[in-house]
């Protein structure tokens, strides 16, 4: 901050003290700022004020000179001496204050020898001056040693810097005062506009020394509204004046030795003075004193109850869905087991009288062959072949049933020899039709059901050949490759080909595309093949051109 | 009952008249000569082995259906390897499902074999092969 020199000095008390000066010393003395204003000056000669400060040629001079000598103050010099263009000696010394220059002070308008007459006659004579009087003012000029001045204006230049370093000092409290002034009212708006009761209280402890009561010292409004005494009817009040509540009469109790010793308290509890939840933050400012924040929590503590509560509600709700879903699994194992014996005894009764049909047919067909006529022995065959049919239909549909119910099973299986066990499964008719049957396999093991992957490469080789085997070359294909995600293995014919609008029929249970006497099926077949594959996460799909052929895709994961 | 005419004897514990013709017929087919007992229900099958005298000819072969009447197959089956003098005649359990869980129970008390029991009768007969070939493996030539 740059110090102006009027405003930290007292400019009058220099004046004085410059004139008595001058009277003690017969020095003319000037006090000027740094922008060359004169604040105070004092004894100024004759021949300055009245002849070389008048005419406009000789107070050219004078302003050289003083620019000159402002100067040299200005390059740093602590005592400068300088002979005017009018032929006096003026001295400049800068006043220093807190380090700083604030401005100049000047004496002079004297001379250290006798004034040579002759120049000044000459003077006198050039700017046209009254001879006598400018020679009687020239007498009046004092002739001084340098020593003497050096000395004088030193302490002149001292007594200044005190006089400006008390002004300085005084400038500093009044600011610090103002400083003190708004943040004090910065506070007291704080205090007063916070959410937070504030008081301020004064611990009462009885002839122990023990606290037992307190008195309120100062509060804010939003203390005032929490507990809805006024100000005035708090203040100096005792707090066992105003307030019954158990809670709170007991907390002093229990927290005012820790506020003597400078502990702070907190907690948390429900007043039922004031009829809420508080929140309590108290300290001691100063012994014997402490400062309470108070603050109404109860939406906070209301919304925590319902929160709980909720919580409470979730978890039970929790149990109650638990509960239903182990009741419900019960029923589901129950129907499971229901669904099991009923399924064994589909298999077992069902299949009973089947074989009877088949059993006697085939004895009517082989012993009593010589008595039947042509068209009874194909009665018979019909029957017989019936009765068959009959029976890999209930097979099929035990497998499908099978597939909903029964776990899966995720081990390493060797595919190679799955799909050769298929195969071989197929082996008269692949030998009779000639049937070229072409195995690409990548690798040998694979991680999936072996159940489920069982059924269906089962039913699609048994498809590739029940439509391939009366082609010209048949042929079949089976392939494994894979992808990041999945094994791929691909079952391909040269068969008569799927009608692609049927594409998505074709995997619907009891489905079929052809007639029996054409090709025999139960359209379980495919089926049963996308159910396996769902069993294991994976898919089946296929591509086929009408009288080319067909590949399946099955789809199975890593 | 148990005699003399049992050596060599086949049992057959079978609840379905038709299983029994059939079987009965097929064995004929092949003509296998053992004599068969045929035991209608689990509790019957249970009653003769208990009155099988001590040191009266063993059956080769038990044939044992697993859904029975009143005892179930794998009742006869825990009765016959419980038994000191049974134990050791070979069991062979008759099944329409090799998937059945029966099946695996009855492996675990130590039966020797299964057979599915087939709807077409020529299979049957092939089943009646299997038995022999059975029979004849287990018992060495000369005993009867």
């Amino acid at each position: 901050m740059q110090y102006d020199l009027k405003k930290i000095i007292d400019v009058e008390k220099v004046e004085k003290l410059l004139e008595t000066y001058t009277k003690a010393t017969g020095l003319v003395s000037a006090l000027l700022d740094l922008e060359g204003n004169i604040l105070s000056k004092s004894g100024w000669q004759s021949i300055c004020v009245n002849f070389h400060r008048i005419n406009s040629d000789t107070a050219k001079n004078c302003k050289i000179s003083d620019t000159l000598l402002a100067n040299q103050i200005r390059e740093g010099g602590e005592y400068n001496v300088y002979k005017c263009l009018n032929g006096l000696i003026d001295v400049a010394v800068p006043i220093l204050v807190d380090g700083q220059h604030v401005g100049n002070l000047f004496t002079g308008q004297f001379f250290f020898e006798s004034p040579d007459i002759t120049f000044f006659n000459k003077q006198s004579k050039k700017y046209g001056f009254n001879e006598e009087s400018y020679l009687n003012a020239l007498s009046k000029v004092p002739v001084l040693s340098e020593e003497d001045v050096k000395i004088k204006l030193e302490f002149l230049s001292e007594m200044t810097i005190v006089i400006a370093e008390l002004g300085l000092s005084k400038l500093h409290e009044e600011e610090t005062k103002k400083q003190l002034q708004v943040s004090e009212e910065k506070y007291r708006k704080l205090f007063e506009n916070i959410n937070e009761g504030f008081a301020l209280c004064e611990i009462i402890t009885n002839e122990k020394g023990r606290a037992y009561d307190y008195r309120y010292l100062e509060v804010n409004l939003a203390f005032e509204m929490i507990t809805g005494f006024k100000a005035s009817e708090l203040i100096n009040r005792k707090y066992t004046d105003l307030f019954f509540g158990k809670e709170q009469s007991e907390w002093m109790m229990k927290f005012g030795e820790s506020l003597l010793i400078g502990k702070d308290v907190s907690f948390e509890e429900y007043s039922s003075d004031l009829n809420c939840w508080i929140q309590v933050n108290a300290f001691s400012p100063k012994k014997g004193q402490f400062a309470v924040t108070l603050q109404d929590i109860t939406d906070r503590k209301e919304a925590e109850k319902k929160l709980e509560e909720s919580e409470k509600k979730i978890k039970q709700l929790n149990i109650d869905l638990e509960a239903r879903i182990k009741e419900r699994t019960k029923q589901l194992e129950d129907l499971n087991n229901e669904l099991k014996s009923f399924t064994y005894s589909v298999s077992h009764d069902l299949k009973a009288p089947l074989r009877g049909i088949n059993g006697y047919g085939k004895l009517l067909q082989t012993v009593y062959s010589s008595s039947l006529n042509e068209e009874a022995q194909i009665f018979i065959k019909n029957i017989c072949q019936g009765a068959e049919q009959m029976n890999e239909l209930i097979d099929d549909l035990l497998n499908y049933s099978r597939l909903e119910r029964i776990p899966i099973n995720i081990s390493h299986i060797n595919i190679v020899e799955l799909i050769n066990n298929e195969i071989s499964l197929y082996k008269d008719v692949i030998a009779n039709k000639k049937i070229i049957v072409e195995i690409n396999v990548l690798k040998s093991y694979i991680n999936t059901d072996a159940h489920s992957l069982t059924i269906a490469i089962r039913n699609l080789i048994g498809n590739a050949i029940k439509f391939t085997k009366d082609r010209s070359n048949p042929m079949i294909r089976i392939e494994l490759n894979e992808n990041e995600m999945s094994d791929i293995l691909s079952i391909k014919d040269n068969g008569i080909g799927i009608d692609m609008k049927f594409k998505n029929k074709i995997f619907e249970i009891f489905q079929r595309l052809h007639r029996a006497e054409d090709y025999e099926g139960n359209g379980v077949g495919l089926a049963l093949v996308k159910k396996a594959m769902q069993r294991i996460g994976g898919e089946v799909t296929f591509k086929s051109v009408l009288g080319e052929g067909t590949t399946f895709y099955m789809k199975i994961p890593k | 009952m148990p005699d003399d005419n049992n050596v060599n004897s086949i049992i057959l514990i079978e609840d379905n008249p038709v299983d029994v013709d059939l079987t009965l017929r097929a064995f004929k087919m092949r003509n296998l000569s053992n004599p068969i007992i045929v035991l209608r229900d689990g509790e019957e099958a249970i009653r003769w082995m208990e009155k099988l005298k001590d040191g009266a000819p063993l059956p080769v072969v038990i044939l044992l259906d697993l859904k029975l009447p009143k005892y179930s197959g794998l009742e006869v089956l825990k009765y016959i390897k419980s038994s000191e003098t049974l134990n050791g005649v070979p069991v062979v359990v008759l099944t329409t499902s090799s998937e059945d869980d029966d099946v695996k129970q009855a492996y675990k008390l130590g039966v020797n074999s299964y057979v599915l029991k087939p709807v077409d009768f020529e299979k049957f007969i092939d089943v009646a092969v299997q038995i022999e070939l059975y029979w004849s493996v287990l018992n060495k030539p000369g005993i009867r």
